[in-house]
């Protein structure tokens, strides 16, 4: 334990302090009168002044704030250098009402939480905790039903309200008082156990062009427990860009308003005793095509019912990305992709031109369903030559544009030829 | 009384439109649904669901606007409630053809420049449907310009449920594609094919114009519950 004494003088206006680590049944010598006459300089570097007479002194435990394991053992009155007299040592103790650091103490259901017992240093003037002069073995509630504590650790049993409680033994009494009672503190405060509940469900909400149909909106769902309370969920921040459907049912609905991020609390109440969860997300507005991955893998134009030849197709995996910049992923799903274009601009191919994708949902990685497949076959194409190819010749020129919720996201000019691959997109 | 007649007559009109509008008027605002990936309440959606209710194969041939059907999901598509689905759907008739029920709209079923109509000269059957899903809508609108040829070529995607649908290689001839999807969906009834029309195409100048606005939804009849987009792109 650190024990700091301390010598007071010049009317108390000054101080001499050392400082001595003492292991248990250490002793601490200190000869005031030899500190004066051999000027032995303080921690801080000062001396007590030789021709000092009078003064006080001060012992703390700084290791233990409760009863304390300091004490005063013995004074030698020492006359060689003049007269010694001598005033008996008093305490500084606690204040007689310590008090729960958590006032109430929140634990949420089926979780523990550590508590505190606080009280004021009347030496000091501040306050800190005096949990090591309170009994482990004292802690309780006022109903083991709702929640129930062990060594300052409180541990939620059922949603509702009961009491914390311990009990300690205290040095208590100001400084001058003279008197160093050692009292029984009981330290309690109310206990609150409260439900949990968390949010699932995807956070990004696609913005959806006017007149058109489908998603612009996502479903979050509340996980709580207990059962059988209430849900109310609002818009702590971006209220103006979602709508919340169903805000008091478990499953909440967000509709996007307009692009921006929002914060969402779902407020769940049972017992009396609330409980919160938030979710952070955002609005996007469709913008581009990000390009996940470009193929050009072979394929038998047999497939389709002609004589067998190869020819190379090219697969593009695409995923939508928003409006910001630069533009990021929209994770949603069910946006619908549609080529709002696909014109013929020539065709010497005798085939017609690619029939257009209509409002295909994304995944929920905000990727097409698949790869955006770029093949053509046609008889022009024929007859295969020795390797498989295409010995025959034609193109078709097409443009394609692509929106997604309605909102345009890429426009292209694809060239179709007999060995292929496409070309153009992109 | 003259003036009291008036009034009542005026009012029975009034109740009359009413009714009709809450019993299936073509509409192009359908009940927004509430939630994520709902369906509309249109009667294509209504369909696909009662399709995968049932798991009766569907092919639905249908012209926007539709009509609106309240609820669909979980009805299974009997005969009962196909009638039923008629009587909200004015225009609209259905039919079995083996295992798949055709539903489709009476004009539009009769119309000449309806390339579901058409003759192909000789198809032959992929090897799954989803890669007919790929193919067939481009050969099968071809028809209308006289394109008869087998091949073609493709955008877009196939569906990855409809790929495990396996189908037997078979070349039919002189076939409308009408009777190329019958046969596919009952040689695997597992799938639903919507295709809705912008309008009844009056003149193959028009049907030529409009085939591109032409919506093909396809799907198998084991994937979960989601919206189907039948609405054709606005800036056609």
């Amino acid at each position: 334990m650190k024990a700091p004494f301390t010598i007071y003088y010049d009317g108390g206006t000054k101080r001499y302090d050392l400082e001595q680590t003492l292991k248990p049944h250490d002793e601490m010598w200190v000869d005031v009168g030899e500190l004066i006459h051999e000027q032995v300089p303080d921690r801080n570097g000062l001396l007590l002044p030789s021709d000092l007479t009078m003064g006080s002194y001060e012992l703390q435990d700084l290791t233990d704030r409760g009863v304390g394991n300091l004490f005063e053992g013995k004074v030698i009155l020492d006359k060689t250098f003049g007269h010694v007299s001598y005033g008996c040592s008093t305490c500084c103790g606690e204040g007689t009402a310590p008090w729960m650091y958590w006032d109430p103490i929140d634990v949420a259901l089926a979780l523990a939480g550590d508590q505190d017992v606080w009280d004021t240093d009347f030496c000091s003037g501040t306050s800190g905790s005096v949990l090591g002069a309170i009994l482990p073995s004292s802690w309780d509630t006022g109903n083991h039903a709702i929640a129930t504590a062990s060594n300052a650790k409180i541990t939620g049993v059922a949603v509702g309200s009961t009491t914390n409680l311990a009990q300690g033994s205290l040095i208590v009494g100001g400084a001058m008082s003279h008197r160093c009672p050692l009292a029984d503190v009981f330290p309690s405060g109310p206990a609150n156990v409260t439900p949990t509940v968390t949010i699932s469900g995807p956070t990004n909400i696609p913005m959806l062009a006017p007149g058109t149909q489908f998603t612009d909106s996502i479903a979050v769902t509340a996980t709580a427990n207990p059962s059988g309370g209430t849900y109310s969920w609002t818009a702590v921040s971006g209220g103006s860009n979602i709508t919340i459907l169903n805000d008091t049912s478990q499953s909440a609905i967000l509709q996007s308003v307009a692009v921006g991020t929002y914060t969402v609390q779902v407020t769940y109440t049972v017992n009396n005793q609330s409980a919160t969860a938030t979710t952070v997300g955002k609005v996007q507005q469709p913008g581009s095509l990000g390009v996940i991955s470009n193929t050009t893998p072979l394929f038998n134009c047999g497939n389709t019912g002609l004589p067998a030849y190869n020819t190379t197709d090219r697969l593009i995996q695409y995923e939508v990305l928003d409006t910001s910049s630069p533009a990021v992923p929209i994770p949603a799903a069910n946006m619908f992709a549609s080529e709002t274009t696909l014109n013929v601009i020539s065709n010497t191919c005798n085939i017609d031109g690619p029939s257009p994708t209509i409002n295909r949902p994304t995944l929920s990685n905000g990727y097409f369903g698949g790869p955006d497949t770029l093949q053509l076959c046609s008889a022009q194409c024929l007859p295969a030559n020795s390797q498989g190819g295409p010995s025959g010749s034609c193109t078709m020129t097409v443009a394609q544009a692509w929106s997604v919720n309605g909102y345009p996201v890429k426009s292209d000019t694809l060239t179709y030829s007999c060995p292929g691959p496409p070309t153009g997109a992109p | 009384m003259p003036r009291l007649f008036s009034f009542l007559l005026i009012a029975t009109l009034l109740s009359c439109a009413c009714v009709a509008a809450a019993q299936g008027q073509p509409s192009t605002h359908h009940p927004r649904p509430q939630g994520p990936n709902l369906p509309p309440k249109d009667l294509a959606n209504a369909l696909v669901q009662m399709a995968r209710a049932a798991h009766i194969p569907l092919i639905a041939e249908l012209v926007w606007p539709l009509p609106t059907i309240p609820t669909a999901e979980g009805v299974p598509l009997t005969p009962d409630k196909l009638n039923e689905l008629v009587k909200q759907s004015p225009g609209y008739e259905w039919k079995m053809e083996g295992k798949a029920v055709h539903f489709y709209n009476k004009k539009l079923r009769q119309a000449r420049f309806n390339f579901l109509n058409f003759k192909i000269p000789r198809f032959t059957i992929p090897p799954d449907i989803s890669t007919l899903e790929l193919w067939f809508p481009g050969q099968a609108e071809g028809l209308l310009q006289g394109y008869t040829a087998q091949g073609g070529a493709t955008t877009g995607w196939g569906d990855a449920l409809l790929e495990k649908e396996k189908l037997q290689r078979d070349t039919l001839e002189n076939d409308t594609p009408l009777e190329v999807l019958i046969h596919v969906a009952n040689e695997s009834p597992t799938f639903y094919v919507a295709i809705v029309f912008p309008r009844v195409p009056p003149t193959k100048d028009a049907a030529i114009e409009m085939k591109q606005g032409v919506v093909w939804q396809w799907g198998s009849l084991n994937e979960k519950l989601r919206a189907v987009g039948v609405q054709p792109p606005q800036d056609k």
